[in-house]
């Protein structure tokens, strides 16, 4: 934690090391690839039979941008009802969420614009949304149609593909889009502003010391 | 008893006889034996005896009769307080007043008398000087002497004085006694005890305690006649003491042991304090050890493994030793049999103890533990591979960038479709996939309560960052455990009012 908190205060220079956290949760029904989606994301599989949340898992990805590394926390949250209460704490402090629907069942997407809803009112006002119709690749038996999951972002403001989390269509593009529109302010990077990812800055050269010690 | 030339005999005695037969029953059975004719008579000395010996049971045997009547009553009808009425505390008198009084002129006469010789003695000492004659002037001039002339005997033995057994002055009272009944002070005990306030170590006051009186020889002086008869017995001079009688020596002791004790710390004091230097020491060392031992654990090389190993031994022996202090702390005394602690000064001991096993269990239990020799080479090794990665990909990443905006340069005259070149460059930006990172699933934990089952879940989470040496992660799982456990707290808090109201 030390050494952390070390290598965040480093002062930097060039905006090549700049490495953003932020902390990004998952929410929507049960069953509609909530998990499937994040571990395509983090670890590239698919599991037919993925087993449901308990609670919450937890994941890190890293993405590059052009010029700054985004460091993704994921809290991908149980569906289920009963852990409904838990998700409260996970969004608190969160600067982006996907909220996922099933393009196959028309009830999940109803239950997202609640999470959208739930969101607007309670989580932090900065917060990037994203809107996710899952399992595109049963376009066949489509319920939600994309227009509509469309019409419904653009108003609230929310960014919104369909994705899949089976054919991997979307899944990247989607955190891509995230990290891009996440704030990456090199002046906001107080610690504990909810809003703002915390920013670990290791300058380049510093790093390239470390590394010609070790060669 | 009057007869007998004017002797008065006392004991346990004949009247017929007037011989003593120290015991009541030999007595008895005296009379009983050698004067049993005179009926009367006996009879009359039973009485007597009988009256005594019940009021002496009274006295001092009320508790037995008591005890005797309560529990006949118990066997009849139980036991009932009701049945005995509190007796009234007959005739009282107070006695602290006139002993309060009589204490304090004797401490006062005390206090007086000491003060005096102390007087005395400061003024002696004040530039002695080191020529015996104009010491002996000096003394003098201090404490008038008796006139030796007014003495025929040794005031403190009663032996009189010859060519042997010489005279001698005590220095602080004038007084006259011989030799053996004379002490020396030693220079330096009586320049400590004139000296405002002693700041010297307890163990050396505790020698000092005993104080060095041995008998001297007479002073030296051409007139005396020791001075010859030291010369030719060859008898070594101590010249630092002052000569002082017993009753001087004594008082300026008693107000030296009654000095110490006052300075002196008990025993306990001395153990809390050590113990407190002890935990003092394990704080200053905790931050560096868990800040080496996370240095180490993340592979770096800042720290020296061994450093952080002989730390380690350093916190483990003091949690020992805090350990045995502290217990030693808490028997302390109890050895004593008959005055074991008690009340306020046992619950202090007590309390001593918990403080110090509470702290043993917040600061040193949880200690994380350093990693063996291989496996911090091991994960040296790692880091090295991690940093080499990282390393690459940022040269690689540099590279790139900067061929980028060689091209956005080369591209900006002629090509104005920026929002494509940017919608391009999302697909250009790239996922690490190895970089990606989730603790395996935990199905061991089920609990009703979402809440506890998500911090069991967290907990293993943690546990499995730790071991993937995933810093960032652990930190932010740490985050929020704390953040549910806050919550968790607080929903159950609530719960509880609410069942309360």
């Amino acid at each position: 934690m030390a050494n952390r908190g070390g290598a965040a205060q480093r002062p930097n220079s060039q905006t090549q090391g700049k490495i953003c956290q932020f902390k990004l949760v998952l929410l929507g029904e049960s069953a509609v690839g909530k998990s499937s989606l994040v571990l395509r994301f983090v670890k590239g599989q698919f599991h037919e039979y993925q087993e449901s949340t308990i609670g919450a898992a937890f994941l890190t990805q890293t993405v590059c941008l052009e010029d700054t590394t985004v460091k993704f926390e994921i809290w991908d949250t149980a569906g289920q009802e009963r852990y409904h209460s838990l998700a409260p704490m996970y969004y608190r402090g969160a600067q982006a969420a996907i909220i996922v629907y099933d393009i196959t069942n028309m009830d999940s997407f109803g239950r997202a614009k609640v999470w959208v809803k739930e969101l607007q009112r309670q989580a932090s006002p900065n917060i990037v949304i994203a809107l996710a119709g899952n399992k595109a690749d049963l376009a066949n038996s489509r319920a939600v149609e994309c227009d509509e999951a469309q019409a419904y972002a653009d108003e609230n403001g929310l960014l919104f593909m369909e994705t899949s989390a089976k054919t991997a269509k979307n899944v990247n593009e989607i955190f891509l889009a995230i990290a891009k529109k996440l704030p990456k302010n090199e002046q906001v990077s107080g610690a504990g502003s909810a809003n703002q990812g915390r920013r670990l800055v290791e300058s380049d050269s510093s790093a390239k010391t470390a590394g010609n010690c070790c060669k | 008893m009057a007869e007998g030339g004017g002797s008065v005999l006392e004991g346990f005695l004949c009247p017929v006889c007037k011989a003593d037969f120290g015991t009541a029953v030999k007595l008895l059975s005296h009379f009983e034996k050698e004067h049993n004719e005179d009926k009367d008579v006996l009879q009359a000395f039973k009485d007597l005896f009988g009256k005594a010996k019940k009021k002496i049971l009274k006295s001092d045997g009320v508790y037995g009769n008591e005890g005797e009547i309560q529990a006949s009553s118990r066997k009849v009808m139980g036991y009932s307080p009701s049945l005995y009425e509190p007796q009234p505390i007959g005739a009282v008198r107070s006695h602290s007043q006139q002993f309060s009084a009589v204490r304090s002129q004797h401490l006062e006469h005390y206090t007086v008398e000491t003060n005096k010789l102390l007087i005395r003695l400061d003024k002696i000492l004040k530039d002695l000087p080191s020529d015996p004659l104009k010491r002996k002037a000096h003394e003098q001039e201090v404490v008038p002497w008796v006139d030796e002339k007014m003495v025929r005997l040794c005031p403190s033995c009663s032996r009189s004085f010859h060519l042997t057994r010489r005279k001698h002055h005590c220095r602080l009272c004038g007084f006259v006694m011989c030799n053996d009944c004379s002490y020396s002070l030693a220079l330096d005990t009586a320049r400590k005890m004139t000296s405002p306030i002693s700041q010297v170590e307890p163990q050396t006051e505790l020698q000092g305690s005993s104080l060095p009186s041995q008998k001297l020889k007479r002073s030296n002086s051409n007139s005396s006649l020791n001075s010859v008869l030291s010369l030719v017995e060859g008898v070594h001079q101590i010249d630092t003491g002052l000569r002082v009688c017993k009753e001087c020596l004594h008082l300026l002791e008693s107000r030296e042991a009654l000095r110490e004790s006052r300075a002196a710390r008990p025993i306990l004091i001395q153990f809390y304090e050590r113990l407190r230097t002890y935990m003092q020491d394990a704080n200053q060392f905790l931050p560096t050890y868990i800040k080496m031992c996370n240095s180490i654990s993340c592979g770096e090389s800042t720290y020296q493994l061994k450093e952080a190993q002989a730390l380690w031994a350093k916190l483990l022996r003091l949690a020992e030793n805090i350990d045995s202090l502290s217990k030693k702390i808490l028997v302390l005394g109890s050895a004593d049999t008959e005055n074991p602690p008690r009340g306020r000064a046992l619950q202090l001991q007590q309390q001593i103890r918990a403080a110090a096993t509470a702290f043993l269990r917040n600061e040193m239990l949880g200690l994380p533990t350093l990693p063996t020799e291989a496996k911090y080479l091991e994960m040296q090794e790692q880091r090295r591979q991690e940093l080499k990665a990282r390393i690459q990909q940022e040269q690689l990443e540099a590279q790139a960038s900067l061929q980028l905006q060689k091209q956005k340069v080369r591209e900006k005259g002629r090509d104005k479709q920026t929002f494509d070149r940017n919608h391009v460059n999302v697909h250009q930006d790239t996922v690490l996939l190895d970089s990606g990172w989730t603790p395996e699933k935990a199905r061991l934990f089920n609990s009703d309560d979402p809440m506890v089952q998500q911090m069991n879940n967290l907990k293993h989470y943690i546990k499995e960052a730790k071991l993937a040496q995933r810093v960032d992660e652990v930190e932010a799982l740490e985050r929020n455990l704390e953040e549910l456990q806050e919550e968790y707290w607080r929903q159950q808090e609530q719960k509880r009012q609410e069942t309360a109201s």
